[in-house]
């Protein structure tokens, strides 16, 4: 049997390590099917992790607390979309890790008094006496917080937006030939825009979700490299909300058993994770037209759109 | 119908490229319901720009435009198709990884928010009965032919309900049963009451479905008449066309002078080439092409023409046989856009991308910028290309204009072998004129490979012509005056 609770340890805490990053990749997942690169996801989960923590320190509301991510991590993905959208410049990556760097060192120098205060209020948990009976299950999926619902239940709506709706058709479009999509009518700024800001919100509520319910309390740089982990997992679910829910809780698993297996594996491999993140996607935004379309990358992924200029 | 008021009626449009380009100079049409109205114009004429401005794509710097005697605004392609008008790009405008129903639902209205592709199946078939226009919802649009992409763009815009369809240069891209049945569509939609602008450089077309003919010239009204008005005979209604469009009198009617003939510069023995899907799309091929002479290869499209040149050219892998070039390719691409120009460089920049290396343009380290503006220029001169100066953006030339400047490039490099892939698609009379005699000249030194799909070309230039029928070719040595019927029957498998 111990090997079986070994297994129920390892995918019950994958679910609880998986959420913020399955928070973040759907976002990020809408923000690039729409044409826009965000390298800032680091920046708004930090800065939504602290937002969310100090307001509902503040306030005591959890709920406050996370509402209060969003709001901070959707104002700074806005940052993120004028430069992309509006000023239309070829510096997406440079504006998204500037967004990064900017919330990591913000949060830094507004978190130093904050560091170690314990928080008493925290996200209800789901969990029923009916729910634990089931065998495996049960015992993997109770006890788990309420955002891990909503965070799966997120994933199957998104996805059926994107594939199964209008919404998706116009989204995808404006990340695949925003040229055709205006020739039709369709606002593509107006979509860019709205899909950057929902991975700016998600960003946020994934890093309140880390300083409210996974680790309740407030540490420099708590987000250790999640928003770069966030975009290869986007690519690696091919854009796709499912492949992603799925992909999260493979990282999030590993992400336990790198902790377990610490002796035997370099913890250093994680830490090169945001540089080699940064390398795929410029790699991915350079290759070739056949390999992106190959591997399904949105055709205009990265690409400010100009009407007037054929 | 003449007597009916013109369903749209453009006044004075103007409209300045950066501010000195005129591209439209104070334009007049009007077009009526029922008519189908063909827009000329020589390569950079305007006729483009005119079309987007009445789609709403662009914005006229001056004039007015009229529907139904009430003045509208455009301010995006939207208001446009809100108010009837719908546009068929040059370039299609289609998401290529999505499919014809994502295509055809993008942006529409009226539409339920979910599942929305189920309304668009039944609404397809709306359009088989009616117009028979056939087409397969799930498919995807990369994998369908440029025909059947021109179908989905029509469907696009008739679904929106157009009453103006503007069509520019549908028929450079289609097959000759293609351009059959889209002219048979067409002529359906004009007995409905819908109006269209058409726009080609082919003027058998124009005599053949038009009923009113407006040219441009340098971006101004040159001539507008009923085809009624023009002469009779064809060859003199071409010739009255072709002198207003370009302003003298155009001859495409070339002397061949003798050339000697020299060695091989390309043999090809039992070639074997794969098509994307692993089957064979070219079946064990030979033939040989000498210094001085123009080896031609006609078709219908589809029938091994594309992988043969991309074997030969060395973008697709040989499976079987030989193929060996002696000494340099010049290659001239159908696909102008992607494979012959990167859009986003300069004229300059675009007219040394197959020649940097050369000693003229570059030194061991850096290009040498100043020799390459005065080559550029001396291109542009000589190609007579239309364009505000070298540091232009590739992208921003006018369809036929991007044709010529590709055609300078391969054409001034001195190559052994010159590969010229339809190579006077979408160009006016006077330029085609001009290509001919170009390829001609060229053929000193230099053997030539003509891909085309217009028979009446290949004719024209060539010395021998290879048809191709499902991947194998059959050769017929000139003159062929007396062989243009089982030329022509070779080409459906006869
Ligand atoms: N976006 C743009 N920016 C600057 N100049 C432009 C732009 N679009 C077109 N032009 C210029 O305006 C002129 C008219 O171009 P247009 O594309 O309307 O010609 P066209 O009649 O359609 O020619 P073709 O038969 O070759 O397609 C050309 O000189 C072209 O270089
Ligand atoms: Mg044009």
């Amino acid at each position: 049997m111990e090997l079986q609770t070994f297994i129920i340890d390892t995918l019950s805490r994958a679910l609880a390590y998986g959420t913020p990053l399955l928070l973040g990749t759907l976002g990020e997942i809408y923000c690039e099917r729409s044409g826009v690169l965000n390298l800032g996801v680091e920046g708004m989960m930090i800065l939504g992790a602290f937002a969310g923590f100090v307001t509902t320190y503040a306030t005591g509301n959890p709920f406050l607390g996370v509402l209060a991510a969003a709001i901070v991590g959707g104002s700074a993905s806005m940052i993120h979309a004028f430069f992309s959208i509006t000023i239309k410049t070829n510096i997406q990556v440079v504006s998204g890790l500037a967004i990064t760097f900017f919330g990591l060192g913000l949060t830094g120098v507004l978190g130093r008094g904050w560091e170690g205060k314990p928080l008493d209020a925290s996200l209800p948990i789901i969990g029923s006496p009916f729910l634990e009976s089931i065998p495996v299950l049960g015992p993997i999926f109770s006890g788990q917080s309420v955002l891990v619902y909503i965070s799966i239940g997120l994933a199957l709506i998104l996805w059926f937006i994107l594939f199964k709706t209008s919404w998706g058709i116009s989204i995808r479009s404006a990340g695949e030939d925003p040229e055709a999509a205006d020739a039709l009518g369709v606002n593509t700024s107006l979509v860019r825009y709205l899909c950057v800001l929902t991975g700016g919100v998600l960003a946020g509520i994934g890093g309140a979700y880390l300083s409210i319910d996974y680790r309740p309390s407030w540490t420099q740089g708590m987000t250790v490299g999640m928003g770069w982990i966030v975009i290869a997992l986007t690519i690696f679910s091919f854009w796709n909300p499912l492949a992603a829910l799925i992909g999260s809780y493979l990282f999030g698993s590993l992400f336990y058993l790198s902790f377990k297996l610490q002796p035997y594996l370099a913890p250093e491999l994680l830490m090169i994770m945001p540089y080699l993140t940064t390398i795929l996607a410029l790699v991915l935004l350079n290759c070739s037209k056949t390999f992106r379309r190959r591997l399904g990358v949105p055709a205009a992924l990265g690409l400010p759109y100009n009407r007037e200029e054929k | 119908m003449k007597n009916s008021n013109p369903i749209l009626s453009m006044r004075n449009i103007t409209k300045i490229f950066s501010g000195k380009v005129r591209a439209n100079d104070a334009v007049n049409l009007d077009v009526h319901p029922g008519e189908i109205h063909a827009l000329l114009g020589e390569n950079g004429a305007g006729k483009t720009t005119l079309m987007n401005i009445l789609s709403g794509y662009y914005r006229a710097d001056e004039g007015e435009i009229f529907m139904h005697g009430k003045p509208v605004l455009f301010k995006s392609p939207r208001q446009a198709i809100e108010n009837g008008i719908g546009m068929v790009h040059q370039h299609f405008m289609l998401v290529p990884q999505h499919t014809v129903a994502e295509n055809i639902a993008l942006g529409l209205k009226g539409l339920p928010f979910v599942f929305p592709l189920r309304i668009i199946e039944g609404r397809l078939r709306e359009f088989v009965s009616k117009y028979d226009l056939s087409i397969e919802p799930g498919a995807r649009i990369w994998q369908l032919s440029v025909g059947e992409r021109q179908k989905v763009e029509i469907i696009k815009v008739l679904i929106r309900g157009a009453r103006v369809l503007i069509l520019d240069e549908p028929t450079s891209v289609l097959t000759p049963e293609e351009i059959d049945r889209l002219f048979r569509i067409l002529k359906k939609m004009k007995a409905e009451g819908k109006a269209i602008i058409f726009i080609t450089h082919k003027l058998g077309e124009v005599l053949e479905i038009s009923d009113y003919i407006t040219i441009l010239r340098k971006g101004r009204v040159a001539a507008s008449l009923p085809s009624s008005a023009i002469a009779q005979k064809e060859e003199k209604a071409k010739a009255e066309l072709a002198l207003k469009m370009v302003g003298r009198e155009v001859i495409l009617d070339v002397k061949k002078k003798h050339v000697n003939l020299g060695d091989a510069v390309l043999e090809v023995k039992d070639l074997l080439i794969l098509n994307d899907r692993g089957s064979e799309a070219v079946k064990g091929i030979s033939f040989s092409v000498r210094r001085g002479e123009i080896f031609g290869i006609v078709g219908v499209a589809g029938n091994g023409q594309g992988p043969l040149v991309e074997a030969i050219t060395g973008h697709r892998p040989i499976s079987g046989g030989g193929c060996t070039v002696t000494g340099e390719i010049g290659y001239i691409p159908e696909d102008r856009l992607n494979m012959g120009s990167v859009p986003d460089l300069t004229i300059a920049e675009n007219s040394i991308l197959t020649q940097y290396r050369n000693s003229c343009f570059s030194g061991h380290l850096f290009l040498n910028l100043p020799s390459i503006q005065e080559w550029a220029k001396k291109l542009i001169a000589m190609f007579n290309i239309m364009a505000s100066g070298v540091n232009t953006p590739a992208k921003q030339l006018s369809g036929g204009n991007l044709q010529r400047l590709i055609l300078a490039r391969e054409l001034s490099r001195n190559s052994s072998l010159l590969i010229a892939e339809q190579p006077t698609h979408g160009l006016d009379v006077g330029s085609i004129e001009y290509v001919w005699k170009s390829i001609l000249e060229q053929r000193k030194n230099a053997g030539i490979l003509l891909v085309s799909g217009d028979l009446s070309e290949a004719l024209a230039l060539c010395d021998r012509i290879g048809v191709m029928y499902h991947g194998k070719v059959t050769i017929f040595t000139g003159p062929f005056s007396n062989k243009i019927e089982k030329i022509g029957l070779k080409m459906i498998g006869m």
